[in-house]
């Protein structure tokens, strides 16, 4: 069931009517709810979610009670979940691509047998899931709960899917106060399932046809610098939009029944150098990579070369994780690359915090990001060649053939700038509220309009959310 | 907790329900939004049939799939046959049973002299399956997907029943579209009555070989001009004439490199195509050598400026073909 579907608009008011409505086993409540919403797109897939489940928390308890060999027993039980990931996400992927090195060394032809399976929806967040939970529990960060919180945790539908990654010790304050109705909680679930919507359906699904049009002519071999960067521009947003719409529907989801999911993005597009962008965008995911890979790689406390190893490896994975493709491998390692220059930099040039140093690093920041969801976006190195060497200006024209499609470009660009910073003060609009009967009038219509919204937004199989596929 | 605020929450319901009612009926259910609204794009039957409701007075209409909706210029034909406007309402990823119901939902709106149907070599294709993607959805209901063979779609069921009590969930695409043609420069231009060529170009050798695989992955598939797309499209042609109305056929033009992979398939797919029609007696438009491997987009369709000599050529077909009153 995807968040913009006609299913989901039926779904969650059910869904919130009978968690609120039975008194007690409001846990039971949400796990049949989750597992409706994951069956309703496969069922043998969701039985395979129910069966990780229990191996994790079994292999949790393990986990907690052995007194010896637990690193070897925290390496087997990873290695498992990866082994899943694995299976289904990167088999076909690995015996391709060795298949096809493998015939251009050799000169041979061939064909390699696939699994061609289809992918778990959500695989990729909920293994990272499974990984804190038991890596947690091995550092002793963690306590082993019962199964029926764990198995909330892992289930929970409104960030099933594409995430935020969670983490038990934020969920757990949700899981104990349970129950207890807290309408400023609601309203603010309510409000970002309306933004996430309008983000989706009013800016998201608006910039992709120019990204798309602007990729499908880069992959003809050629095109004008000024279309390259039009293109590039309205991916940057796009995606952004995407994604930071769909986390706002699965946060504010989750507000409905109680729990603060963290934020994933915080403003990323303010980022004014390229660490301080991971630490803005899919907040959730790179702060796991530091905790489980970056962190026990050796982090910064070990010598310049290893924090660079460290680095790159972390964001080789980083790259990986988000799909079985050689263009996310590249795209992953050119951040390495980035941060790594940027660890050297830093540590010999030391910059004073002054404004237009800032702007600067803004600017080449997120020129660098511009750049690199080239890489992300295009399907293959080709057609990122085209784009990217076009924005170099050696495009097949300068001009643009569409100015007002860059004016509109350029326009949500600068109002995106101009409301995170607005959101980084303390100012904030002065909307006159009404008061007595107009109030509740003001609510329904506004319900209305997020309906009317939601409406536009239910798919028609042509605009899904960009971060399913991972 | 929420007892005690019943009364607001009443009102809020109430008002929430008026809003949408109100909606339903004034910009939806009157035709208001139908009417005025822009696309960015025609390629789905949904968006079609609503340009068809600008264009009454259409006299040739042309139907069938993405290779008709790219390739012919409605207005370049009209110049140059001055025969009478035309309209375009061929969709993206039609085959000849979408194709027979969108002419029979075309001809509830428009009244056509002329009915120009495409004939692809995968027509006669006797391994074509079909298969009831979304378009297909838009123009067909439950029960005719059911009856060609496609599972029970429930959800789907229960979408079009929620979209006919509620239009502004039925007419979500056009929503979309609308809010599409907002953003400056994605307003699809009306004139063009119904042509839609894709934005950017797809003919690198890598891009060709790609879609080599989509349009043809079998060429040595067997051909026949009793294969199943072509019965529906003989009973288009039945019910054309039934009504009065003339129809005649285009073979679309195909990038070179098709020949150069499915050469043997195109030829014996003509043949088959030829069998066939000559079976009906209907006349064909041909003008597949008025384009060149630089007038095409990707593998199967024209830029605009091949649409444009493309058209040239329809309309001087058309022409000949009235002036010899070969139209049937």
């Amino acid at each position: 069931m995807l968040f913009n579907s006609l299913e989901y608009l039926v779904f969650l008011p059910a869904a919130w009517i009978v968690f609120w409505a039975v008194p007690k086993r409001k846990v039971e409540a949400l796990l049949v709810a989750s597992y409706v919403f994951y069956a309703s797109w496969s069922i043998p897939y969701a039985a395979m979610i129910f069966g990780l489940v229990v191996v994790n928390f079994l292999f949790g308890l393990a986990l907690g009670r052995a007194t010896r060999s637990r690193k070897l027993m925290l390496a087997t039980f990873i290695a498992f979940d990866l082994c899943v990931l694995a299976l289904f996400k990167y088999f076909d992927f690995a015996i391709t691509s060795f298949a096809t090195g493998t015939n251009a060394l050799l000169g041979l032809q061939w064909d390699p047998p696939l699994l061609k399976l289809v992918l778990p929806l959500g695989i990729s967040f909920f293994t990272f899931e499974f990984i804190h939970y038991l890596v947690d529990i091995y550092r002793g960060d963690l306590p082993v709960h019962s199964f029926s919180k764990f198995h909330v945790f892992a289930a929970f539908f409104p960030t099933q899917i594409a995430g935020p990654i969670k983490r038990f010790q934020q969920f757990v304050p949700s899981l104990v106060t349970l129950g207890r109705f807290d309408p400023a909680l609601a309203r603010e679930g309510l409000w970002l399932i309306g933004r996430g919507l309008g983000k989706k359906v009013l800016l998201a699904d608006r910039l992709a046809p120019i990204a798309t049009a602007g990729f499908s002519t880069a992959s003809g071999g050629a095109m004008g610098t000024g279309e390259a960067w039009l293109t590039a521009l309205a991916f940057w947003l796009q995606i952004y939009f995407d994604f930071s719409g769909y986390t706002d529907i699965a946060r504010g989801s989750a507000a409905l029944f109680g729990f603060r999911i963290p934020i994933n993005f915080d403003a990323p597009y303010l980022a004014t150098s390229l660490t301080d962008f991971w630490h803005r965008w899919h907040i959730s995911l790179s702060t796991w990579l530091r905790d489980y890979v970056y962190i026990p790689l050796g982090g910064s406390r070990v010598p310049k070369p290893v924090v660079l190893r460290n680095l790159m490896i972390t964001l080789l994975l980083g790259g990986l994780w988000h799909g079985a493709a050689w263009h996310f491998v590249a795209w992953g390692g050119l951040w390495g690359i980035g941060l790594s220059v940027q660890h050297v930099l830093r540590g010999r040039i030391a910059l004073p915090r002054t404004l237009p140093l800032l702007v600067l690093g803004w600017m080449f920041t997120q020129l660098f990001v511009v750049a690199s969801f080239v890489l992300f976006r295009a399907e293959t190195f080709q057609v990122a060649g085209v784009m990217l060497s076009a924005m170099a200006g050696r495009g097949t024209e300068i001009g643009l053939q569409s100015i007002a499609r860059m004016l509109f470009v350029g326009g949500t660009a600068a109002g995106l700038i101009l409301v995170s910073l607005a959101g980084r003060t303390t100012w904030r609009p002065r909307v006159p509220m009404p008061t007595g009967a107009l109030r509740p009038m003001l609510y329904g219509a506004s319900a209305a309009l997020v309906i009317l919204i939601a409406s536009a937004a239910i798919s028609t199989e042509r605009q899904v959310f960009i971060y399913f596929q991972f | 907790m929420l007892w005690a605020h019943r009364g607001s929450i009443a009102i809020g319901l109430v008002t929430c329900l008026v809003v949408l009612v109100a909606v339903e009926l004034a910009v939806f259910r009157s035709g208001l939004f139908l009417s005025h609204v822009g696309f960015a794009s025609p390629v789905s039957p949904i968006a079609k049939l609503a340009l068809a409701e600008r264009a009454p007075d259409a006299r040739l209409l042309f139907v069938g799939d993405s290779t008709v909706l790219a390739d012919v210029a409605p207005a370049v034909v009209t110049q140059t046959c001055d025969c009478g406007e035309g309209f375009n309402g061929a969709f993206a990823a039609a085959n000849a049973r979408t194709t027979l119901a969108m002419t029979r939902r075309l001809l509830g709106i428009l009244h056509p002299r002329l009915v120009v149907v495409d004939a692809a070599p995968w027509l006669v294709d006797t391994s074509g399956q079909f298969t009831g993607d979304l378009f297909a959805r838009e123009v067909l209901s439950p029960a005719d997907l059911y009856a060609l063979g496609e599972p029970v779609d429930a959800v789907g069921m229960v979408d079009k029943e929620v979209g006919s009590v509620w239009t502004a969930y039925g007419q979500r695409f056009l929503v979309k579209e609308w809010l599409q043609s907002l953003v400056p420069g994605q307003r699809y231009d009306e004139a063009k009555r119904g042509l839609y060529v894709p934005p950017g170009s797809a003919t690198s050798p890598a891009a060709l070989a790609a879609a080599m695989e989509h349009y043809f992955p079998d060429p040595t598939a067997q051909v026949a001009p009793s294969a199943p797309g072509a019965t529906a499209l003989g009973a288009l042609i039945e019910e054309l004439r039934g009504r009065g109305i003339s129809v005649a056929v285009l073979l679309p033009p195909f990038h070179p490199a098709v020949r150069e992979h499915a050469g043997p398939f195109l030829d014996r797919a003509d043949a088959a195509i030829q069998q066939f029609l000559s079976g009906y007696g209907v006349s064909v438009i041909d003008c597949r050598g008025a384009v060149a491997a630089t007038d095409f987009r990707d593998l199967a369709h024209l830029t605009e400026q091949g649409a444009a000599k493309h058209s040239l050529c329809v309309g001087e077909q058309i022409r000949t073909l009235d002036a010899a009153s070969a139209l049937q």
